[in-house]
């Protein structure tokens, strides 16, 4: 049942104390940011943070990769002729949005009309993603995608560094289920990278906040003084608030709100609003439809790109057969079509300052980071919310994740820093509830979401039928009540139940997830007057789950029942 | 400190106990690992020892946050971040020098319990009138519970059960 042992491959920075002295130098971990449509590399170079640049030195790079010859090259090496060499269908992007997730998925079903294959048959498995080489199609998976992005990075980073780079700090999105995690492990893996961390977004600008919030308490001789600061953090595909307190370099997560949001979306709602007919004309998905998904594409995404500095667009694009595009498009007319997303944001960030229980009054500043904060729009919602005039201006918000990645990797590393810019600390906090299904099909949290960790938290439970001997412990990620609509990480039996009357039994469900965010779950019986457990205790690394997975809830359901259930142990009144 | 040295004796011994083969697993992974099975262990030592022997020798949350108990919130959240600095896993695994001790986390759980209990004015109050009263066995809430979590109560329905679904 465990998923990938074969990943967790120790670590120089971790090895034992003796081990540490004998070797000169703890290698230090490379911060990486693979957004949804550009990526970035970073790493501390013993005095400051440094961002590495491609050949063509870029900071900045697309993030696709071209399936054109037997060899397929991303966006770290390969220079595209134009904007429309991407979109001739043997280019696939946006893999971030695609990682981890079914064929059931909305975010998938959306993903349609990317000028590239991605079919969905909506029934719980993998959806099927190809580019288009010599007129036929090419499948692959996100997670190669990425790989093959991953190793253009590192071999950009070994050339830099004039080293082997081997371990890296990885941001992620707030909403990331444990599964999508997994997988970007594993195209890290296929990438020869070791993960040190996998790090929200926006804890990653929390970090680069604390450090020169650090630095200028030096300056002026304060200390202790916490200061709280709200991030948001929108980029093509995600959108994550966070809210931290930060004082003497330590950060503490308050509070993470994420979901899948970002430009794209924006870039669709414009899409159907240029041609609302768009989905009947590309559904036949051949060579000439993806041509022209892509002519739309780029023109609209040029347009949304010049609204966020000027009020109007000349849009005009010519699709042949006599479609042809010509409209002048206004800011105000972008935000009605964009009115749900902002919506969205609005209520993203209303939910992270109440998890954060902080007062608006009490947050001394606003971070905007990401793609999407050039949008006037979102930074008109942030400074309303806040009540606040200004945002805070100190941080670059294309290099802000990439530049906290970098700071954890060196801190992860182990690494000191003379002046102590290096003093730091992030105390995270997970994102969303873990907990296991019971009480019928309802979703019973053992960890609330915004808990600090490391963690570990119990929760009892019992049989639901008399002489039920068995159980079945099966864990899910979320904030649903019912357990369908969070993720499934995975489940295991229970057996040996001594025969008893239902409710007698105890099932004690601890979920312990560590400073490096790894998710174990452990179970066990213990009968009433009795001391020690029935049979040895359970321990599970979640998630066990594999691809494909999206039917195994549904099949336990089918096979089993109700036979295994478990319900919660009532509180006692005081 | 006494606490500390309890929970050490604790996973030393339970490490002997369980032989489990961590050598291919990483260095951290090690630590929680036993960490977990001695919590479990020590769940179950616990019901047959004393129930407030372990919860006297590190149930002060003053103590253990090593602040003196009329301390401001501000000395309250400085303290904190200092011993975060120390105790966090992450902070513990690089420094190394007591690997088995500070590498599992729980002393930063237990930190961390004793600030969420202390920097929140309502619960401090209802800490300080329960620590007031004296000898009470069992808080009213579990907020303040003993440190050291995942310890099964001894057969019986405590209240202790409490916290086990509260979020702070």
């Amino acid at each position: 049942m465990a998923a990938e042992p074969a990943y967790t491959v120790a670590s120089d920075s971790e090895t034992t104390g003796e081990e540490k002295s004998s070797s000169p130098l703890p290698e230090i971990a490379i911060g990486i940011d693979i957004g949804t449509s550009q990526c970035s590399i970073a790493v501390w170079n013993g005095s400051q943070v440094e961002i590495m640049r491609n050949t063509r030195n870029q900071k900045l790079m697309r993030s696709f990769v071209t399936f054109k010859n037997e060899i397929p090259t991303g966006g770290v090496s390969n220079q595209l002729a134009h904007e429309y060499e991407m979109l001739t269908g043997s280019t696939i992007f946006n893999m971030k949005r695609l990682i981890g997730r079914l064929d059931t998925d909305p975010v998938v079903h959306a993903s349609k009309n990317l000028p590239f294959l991605v079919q969905t048959l909506n029934i719980g498995v993998r959806p099927f993603i190809a580019a288009l080489v010599n007129n036929m199609w090419r499948s692959t998976t996100p997670e190669e995608v990425l790989a093959i992005f991953l190793i253009e990075l590192r071999v950009l980073a070994e050339v830099h560094l004039k080293r082997h780079v081997s371990n890296a700090v990885l941001t992620i999105p707030v909403s990331f289920s444990r599964f999508q995690l997994s997988r970007i492990e594993r195209a890290c893996a296929m990438a020869g990278l070791h993960v040190l961390r996998l790090m929200p977004e926006p804890t990653a600008v929390a970090l680069l906040y604390a450090q020169q919030q650090q630095q200028t308490v030096h300056e002026n001789l304060g200390s202790g003084s916490e200061k709280n600061a709200l991030i948001f953090n929108m980029g093509a595909g995600y959108c994550d608030a966070a809210l931290t307190a930060t004082a003497g370099g330590v950060s503490q997560i308050k509070a993470l709100a994420g979901m899948t949001l970002g430009g794209e979306d924006m870039l669709q709602n414009m899409m159907h609003y240029l041609l609302p007919e768009m989905d009947n004309l590309f559904s036949r998905h051949g060579i000439e439809e993806i041509k022209k998904i892509g002519l739309l594409r780029v023109a609209t995404q040029d347009a949304i790109h010049k609204l966020s500095f000027q009020s109007s667009v000349q849009i005009d694009v010519d699709l042949g057969n006599g479609t042809k595009i010509c409209k002048v498009l206004d800011r105000e007319e972008f935000e009605v079509v964009n009115q749900k997303v902002f919506e969205k944001c609005e209520f993203l960030t209303r939910q992270c300052l109440q998890d954060a229980k902080v007062e608006i009054e009490d947050v001394n500043d606003i971070i905007l980071v990401g793609g999407c904060s050039y949008i006037p729009k979102i930074k008109n919602i942030l400074m309303s919310i806040c009540k606040r005039g200004e945002l805070y201006s100190e941080i670059n918000p294309l290099e802000a994740a990439v530049r906290g990645a970098a700071l954890e990797g060196a801190v992860a590393s182990g690494i000191n820093d003379p002046f102590g810019n290096l003093d730091l600390l992030t105390i995270q906090a997970t994102p969303l509830s873990i907990g296991i299904r019971a009480d019928g099909n309802s979703f019973v949290p053992i960890v609330q979401r915004n808990t600090t960790m490391p963690a570990r938290r119990e929760l009892i439970f019992t049989t639901l039928h008399d002489n039920q001997t068995e159980a079945l412990i099966i864990v899910y990620e979320g904030d649903e009540k019912v357990v369908e609509k969070n993720h499934l990480l995975g489940y295991f039996k229970i057996t040996g139940i001594p025969p008893a009357p239902k409710g007698v039994p105890e099932i004690n469900v601890c979920m312990d997830i560590d400073a490096s965010n790894v998710l174990r779950v452990f179970a066990g019986v213990i009968m009433p007057g009795t001391q020690h457990p029935v049979t040895p205790f359970m321990e599970v690394r979640m998630p066990t789950v594999d691809d494909g997975h999206g039917w195994c809830a549904e099949a336990l359901h089918r096979t089993f029942g109700s036979t295994l259930d478990l319900i919660t142990v009532k509180k006692k009144v005081q | 400190m006494s606490m500390l040295g309890t929970l050490t004796v604790l996973s030393r011994t339970y490490v002997k106990l369980s032989p489990g083969n961590f050598s291919s697993d990483r260095k951290m992974s090690f630590a929680l690992y036993t960490s977990g099975r001695s919590t479990i262990c020590a769940a179950v030592a616990d019901a047959s020892a004393p129930a407030v022997e372990s919860r006297r020798k590190s149930g002060n949350l003053y103590e253990v946050l090593r602040v003196n108990r009329n301390a401001s919130q501000m000395e309250i959240k400085t303290a904190y971040r200092t011993l975060a600095k120390v105790y966090h896993p992450d902070v513990a695994a690089v420094a190394a020098k007591h690997p088995e001790e500070s590498l599992d986390g729980r002393d930063f759980i237990e930190i961390h319990k004793a600030y969420s209990t202390l920097s929140d004015p309502a619960a401090r109050a209802v800490y300080d009138f329960t620590m007031s009263i004296g000898s009470e066995r069992r808080p009213p809430s579990a907020k303040y519970s003993a440190p050291g979590g995942f310890r099964r109560p001894a057969g019986f329905y405590t209240t202790r059960r409490w916290e086990t679904d509260q979020c702070w």
